[in-house]
């Protein structure tokens, strides 16, 4: 059943549906990344290389 | 779930080692920048190649380029990421002693690669041309600084790993990768192997490599030290950390894809081209994320580009990579590449992003790190600021001259009149239009050089005006390894919580595309057929081969001829897969100084060989090559050729069982033939056993493999 599924898709270039995948997965990643919930965990994080204690 | 502040607990870090490859950037960079400047006067005027076989530029350029890439950059990125991380993770590095191991080993590596360059001895693999031996040291050395600082890792008093941590991780991990994949060889001697890989596999892999040695060795860890160094200076907190998030993981998960695109129009199958053309127009976006995200870090500190020279440089740097990581993708569209490859466009790009990108970026760095580990203010703010517009001016004199240039020749070379013909059929007359371009880019070096030199008294002079060397003062740091944040844990920080977790899932990314790319290209043998019309090099001019590699031929020639009608008309019918296929390494080149070589032979008579390596003004009036009168000199080794025929019989070229036992005998009689030719033609006598004639046999041989084609050097010389 999987291989007769898999023939479905012979005709589509392998590279339009990695293309697909990958834009998908960016978006995905992006909306996630900049969710406005996740606000002040970052703004503590970029703040790290000024927390490295007294020299 | 609730939040506490950690011990407070002291740490003396290791700033020592810092130092030290600060000062060894310093010392690299000289020698690097000036074998640079030696090899662009050569360029310009021939006379500097100076008739000794250690500085012709087919020497001095490998020497050049490693120098520049693993001498200087190399340890610049080493001083950054030990600085940066020991205070990222709030602890020492894990070991003194593999600190002190990582440096002096990367130094003798320098070393070997600093003598055995100019000797000759090379793989013939652009950025990869030191032989074996050097190539397990650095891996050995690679390995001692990955277990130094994932140790470090291991032992950190911050649970969260900083972004600039995770552009090192994937340094680590990938360069690993690349350089063993690449490495690959089979030894003959101590200094002479032959690659695992041949031909188009080779090619693939070495430009896997090649593209990603720019990425994984001059991007990700100067990406690092940017997030790290430039809110430092500017002393504010990255634009965006969300940013960056999506900046690593596009880079590392893109930029592996892209090798490809330094094969556009070669032999190599389409769907790989397609490949590395679309996923380097997807660089776009996080490089320029990248960019967007430093620049953007000096908002509401603009001012200081006036005042501060570390500013200066970050700024001017971070503008650098922009403009290389957005020229980058477009010299990967196939009609740009057609034009641009294969000219000094490609060198104008390469060298904005090392002199300006990876040089600027150290250069900063250096001027922040020195007063604070020396204790002590910068000596000279004004000499600084001069130092950066004296290397800013040298880096625009240089890209613009060789854009330019770039442009001309690959117009040059296309031009093609009413008639069909070619507007310029004699190569040379497109290198000499580009002469004065040369000496431009010489002189825009030479400011780039005044001014690292100047920094180098700047630094000489805040060294010494530095206080007397104290016991370490040891830094307090809150351990907040094991603290749980208050509130809810984003997913990625959970992540970064988890060093190894997160390495391993670098490890992937990187791997997707090297897999998809080179493991069709290795079975390839499965569904290209060996062409059985093409005929191993005879022993004389394997031979003649291991000397075109010795002297760095490959960085002038290319032996690739790409399908478009101007080539085809000055070179002959494009290149096929077959025509490489016994080639260990291949040798299609990426730069024409001069003409392609793909198919020479039998085009000239061996006297013209003959006379052009000996003084090629005798044959081409204004050729810019350099003398090889040594070869007339040097005898051939008949004797080793058994066993390199045996190797190359190990790896699959198809010699027979004479050319095992008699790979000498049949040498020596092949250029007791040419030799013989030679006298008839009016070269002296005595010539046979010359290196200059296992040379001839090699350039004669030149698409001259295909048995239909085929012509003996004794029947072409009569």
């Amino acid at each position: 059943m999987l291989s007769a599924g898999a023939k479905l898709f012979t005709d589509i270039p392998l590279t339009v549906v990695g293309m697909l995948i990958f834009v998908g997965f960016f978006v995905v990643a992006l909306v996630w990344t900049f969710h406005i919930r996740n606000s002040k965990f970052y703004q503590k994080l970029a703040e790290m290389p000024f927390k490295e204690g007294k020299e | 779930m609730s939040e506490h502040n950690g011990n407070l607990e002291q740490v003396y870090y290791d700033d020592e080692i810092v130092k030290k490859f600060i000062m060894a950037t310093l010392v690299f960079a000289g020698i690097a920048f000036l074998a640079g400047l030696l090899a662009a006067l050569q360029m310009a005027f021939h006379p500097f190649n100076t008739n000794l076989e250690w500085l012709t530029f087919g020497r001095l350029r490998p020497l050049h380029t490693n120098a520049a890439i693993f001498a200087f950059a190399g340890n610049a990125i080493f001083a950054g990421i030990y600085h940066s991380t020991q205070r990222l993770l709030k602890t020492r590095l894990f070991s003194d002693t593999l600190s002190n191991i990582h440096f002096w080993g990367w130094q003798l590596i320098i070393l070997a690669a600093a003598i055995t360059l100019p000797l000759g001895y090379s793989q013939g693999k652009e950025y990869a041309e030191l032989e074996w031996p050097i190539d397990i040291a650095i891996t050995l050395i690679w390995v001692v600084f990955a277990v130094n600082f994932f140790g470090t890792l291991a032992r950190r008093r911050e649970k969260h790993l900083y972004v600039a941590l995770w552009f090192y991780i994937a340094t680590i991990v990938t360069v690993a990768v690349l350089h063993i994949v690449n490495a690959l060889s089979i030894p003959v001697s101590l200094f002479k192997s032959y690659p695992v890989y041949a031909g188009i596999q080779d090619a693939m892999v070495q430009w896997w490599y090649g593209h990603n040695a720019v990425a994984f060795f001059l991007t990700t860890p100067f990406l690092g030290l940017m997030y790290y160094y430039m809110p430092k200076a500017a002393n504010r907190p990255v634009y965006s950390y969300r940013l960056s998030i999506i900046h690593f993981w596009a880079l590392v998960f893109i930029y592996i894809w892209a090798g490809p695109h330094h094969l556009l129009y070669t032999s190599l199958p389409e769907w790989a081209q397609t490949l590395g053309v679309v996923f380097s127009l997807m660089l776009w976006a996080p490089s320029w994320g990248g960019m967007i995200n430093g620049l953007l870090t000096l908002r509401g500190a603009w001012h200081l580009l006036r005042t501060d020279p570390v500013i200066k440089f970050f700024a001017a740097a971070v503008t650098f990579y922009g403009m290389s990581t957005f020229e980058g993708p477009l010299l990967s569209i196939k009609s740009v590449s057609a034009l641009a490859h294969y000219t000094d466009w490609i060198i104008g790009h390469v060298h904005g992003g090392a002199l300006g990108w990876n040089g600027f970026l150290t250069f900063g760095m250096i001027y922040f790190l020195v007063p604070r580990l020396w204790k002590t203010e910068l000596y000279s703010i004004k000499l600084a600021t001069t130092h950066f517009w004296i290397g800013f001016m040298g880096i625009i004199g240089y890209y613009l001259s060789m854009v330019t240039a770039g442009i001309t020749q690959g117009l040059m070379w296309r031009a093609i009149d009413a008639q069909g013909k070619l507007v310029y059929p004699d190569f040379v007359e497109t290198v000499n239009q580009i002469v004065p371009l040369y000496w431009v880019r010489a002189f825009s070096g030479l400011l780039f050089i005044i001014g690292f030199f100047l920094m180098c008294y700047n630094l000489y002079k805040t060294i010494r005006s530095a206080p007397a060397r104290s016991e370490p003062q040891p830094t307090e740091v809150k351990n907040t390894r094991w603290v749980v944040a208050a509130g809810h844990e984003t997913p990625h920080r959970s992540l970064e919580g988890m060093a190894t977790v997160f390495t391993v899932l670098a490890l992937v990314a990187i791997l997707v595309g090297s897999v998809i790319e080179i493991y069709p290209t290795l079975n390839m043998h499965k569904y290209v057929p060996r062409d059985a019309a093409i005929e191993p090099l005879t022993p004389l001019e394997l031979a003649g081969r291991d000397l075109y590699l010795r002297e760095g031929c490959y960085v002038c020639h290319s032996q690739q001829i790409r399908p478009l009608v101007a080539e085809v008309l000055r070179y002959g019918d494009p290149s096929t897969i077959a025509e490489s296929m016994y080639d260990r390494p291949f040798q299609w080149g990426s730069k024409r100084t001069g003409p392609d070589l793909a198919r020479v032979g039998n085009k000239y008579p061996d006297l013209w060989h003959f006379r052009h390596m000996l003084d090629p003004r005798s044959v081409v009036q204004q050729s810019l090559m350099p003398a090889y009168p040594w070869m007339l000199q040097k005898k051939t080794d008949f004797v080793g050729l058994r066993k390199r025929v045996t190797v190359l019989k190990n790896l699959g070229v198809p010699y027979t069982e004479e050319h095992l036992a008699n790979a000498d005998v049949m040498a020596e009689k092949q250029a007791a033939e040419i030799g013989k030719a030679l006298v008839a033609q009016g070269a002296p006598e005595g010539v046979e056993n010359k290196e200059i004639v296992a040379m001839i046999a090699y350039l004669q041989s030149l698409g001259q493999k295909r048995k239909a084609n085929r012509t003996t050097q004794v029947g072409k010389a009569e």
